[in-house]
């Protein structure tokens, strides 16, 4: 009996890890129809220790821990100090590059010095292409965006696109998403600070634009404010077992949302934040839910 | 780049407090036993400033020079700039502070780091003490690891504050323009341990507004 129940589960476990892998949670980007697990893994802070062989170890196991549950996006930028480095030496120790939807940003007021500068961010990332290259909080966009167009064409790059953060220059932004042909956008984006739901999120969902939203715990200090209140009962309807889930399930379920891309140092983090990938997504009314629940705190 | 206005302090910290203490605990391990010869450095600045003649205000003069110059190149330069890319600016200045500091301290006037028992040398000296003994201890004080410590010609906060301790002691011009990129840095500094919530991002900032102020006092007052 023992024996049979053991084979009985030895034949299981793929299937149940299949099954879990069936589950997760995916939203296509509107220009190709590629899936994108909804949580994704941004490099802001978090990644940038430089020389430090202890520290790169353990942001080689934070993204060892973010591929094994199914993520795919890793974002960056040059402004992130040696953030695309340490990610180059974590793909290079897993011999996982090929797993990785690589995001990455062009952030040099001299156009001319644009493609010198993406080609060095692919040689840090040690890929032989990276997938999306993003203009960086609007810098000389124009120019920049000529240049990304071109290596789209030529299939040095595979997506296009702006970001900004914390609601800087929204206005221009907006504008750029109205006259430019993009893949993706990136933007601040998250319970409490919510300024993207009245014109980007509605545009970007009518230009068949990806959204990629960073910052969903305000630096942490979002995380750190809600700790001291209890998680409501009813966050298990949507699967939430902590705050960062509630946060992040709220983030991308917004219909225009395709991924939100925390950022950690630690194992247990990136485990708790790729639990949102899982189970039920709030629909409209537990959105509002939510929305109530955390303004009343 | 046109929108630097657009960033507060927090979005140009781009590394964590973690990481930026651990650069000192592996800065000091990789150059060790250096500290040994920048404690001596101490010694030396502090047996000239007894001496009182000429040739100590110069060697006080050459070894501060020292100071900022190993300061910029090996923790500004090598160590600081792979995760905070504005540090090469930083290490630029640091260069041009001791290249000051030599020039002025070898013309043939030299610095004379002498001024008397007034207000500003005694609180000159304070600061210079604070530098060279009670800096080393803040790491301690706030909850680090030892070998995270700020030391004197070795990392810029404890060698810009030990300088302004050593500027307030001399009445010269040369003074004046000497000050400028030290109490720069208390400002820089002060904003990055405020980005990081360090407990200790105030004391060079209120150092250097204390040096501004001790400066600017009519002579009669100092």
């Amino acid at each position: 009996m023992k024996i049979l129940a053991a084979l009985c589960a030895s034949a299981l476990a793929p299937a149940t890890r299949a099954t879990r892998q069936e589950k997760l949670i995916s939203k296509p980007v509107p220009s190709s129809g590629e899936a994108m697990p909804v949580i994704g893994l941004g490099s802001s802070r978090t990644f940038n220790v430089g020389d430090d062989i202890t520290a790169r170890n353990t942001c080689t196991g934070v993204i060892r821990h973010f591929l094994d549950a199914g993520g795919r996006m890793i974002d960056s930028s040059p402004m992130y100090g040696s953030s695309q480095p340490v990610i180059g030496y974590a793909l290079d120790k897993l011999g996982r590059s090929s797993e990785v939807f690589s995001a990455d940003k062009v952030w040099i007021p001299a156009p001319s010095k644009g493609p010198r500068q993406m080609e060095t961010s692919r040689r840090y990332w040690g890929v032989p292409r990276l997938d999306l290259m993003q203009v960086h909080n609007l810098v000389s966009w124009q120019e920049h965006l000529e240049t990304l167009y071109a290596m789209k064409a030529a299939g040095k790059i595979r997506y296009v696109g702006i970001a900004t953060s914390h609601g800087r220059r929204h206005e221009e932004f907006e504008a750029v998403m109205k006259t430019r042909e993009l893949d993706f956008v990136q933007l601040s984006y998250n319970l409490v600070d919510r300024d993207a739901e009245r014109r980007l999120l509605p545009l970007a969902a009518e230009r068949g634009i990806a959204v990629i939203v960073n910052r969903p715990f305000q630096r942490g200090d979002l995380i750190y404010r809600l700790e001291e209140h209890p998680l409501p009962g009813w966050a298990g309807e949507i699967g939430c077992s902590n705050w960062p889930q509630f946060l992040l399930k709220f983030i991308v379920s917004h219909p225009a949302v395709t991924c939100a891309i925390p950022a950690t140092t630690q194992v247990e983090h990136v485990k708790e934040n790729m639990g949102a990938c899982y189970g039920a997504l709030p629909d409209t009314d537990m959105r509002s839910r939510m929305i109530a629940y955390v303004t009343k705190l | 780049m046109n929108e630097w206005w657009t960033y507060d302090i927090a979005d140009l910290v781009l590394f964590t407090p973690g990481t930026y203490f651990r650069l000192f605990e592996l800065y000091h391990r990789d150059w060790w036993p250096v500290q040994l010869a920048c404690l001596a450095m101490a010694v030396v600045i502090l047996l000239c400033l007894r001496l009182k003649s000429d040739w100590g205000n110069r060697v006080i003069a050459i070894l501060l020079a020292i100071s900022w110059a190993w300061v910029g190149w090996v923790f500004l330069h090598l160590r600081f700039a792979p995760i905070h890319w504005v540090s090469n600016w930083y290490a630029v200045a640091f260069f041009l502070q001791a290249l000051l500091l030599f020039i002025y301290g070898v013309s043939r006037r030299g610095i004379e780091f002498e001024s008397g028992n007034t207000l500003r040398a005694r609180i000159g000296v304070f600061i210079l003490l604070g530098a060279l003994l009670a800096m080393p201890a803040t790491a301690l004080i706030t909850g680090r690891e030892w070998m995270q410590t700020e030391l004197f010609a070795m990392t810029p906060d404890t060698t810009a504050l030990a300088t302004l301790g050593l500027l307030l002691l001399t009445t010269d011009r040369a003074a004046a323009w000497l000050v400028v990129i030290p109490v720069a840095w208390c400002f820089i500094t002060g904003a990055t341990l405020w980005a990081l919530e360090a407990p200790e991002a105030m004391i060079l900032p209120v150092c250097a507004v204390l040096t501004i102020a001790l400066m600017l006092l009519p002579a009669k007052r100092r």
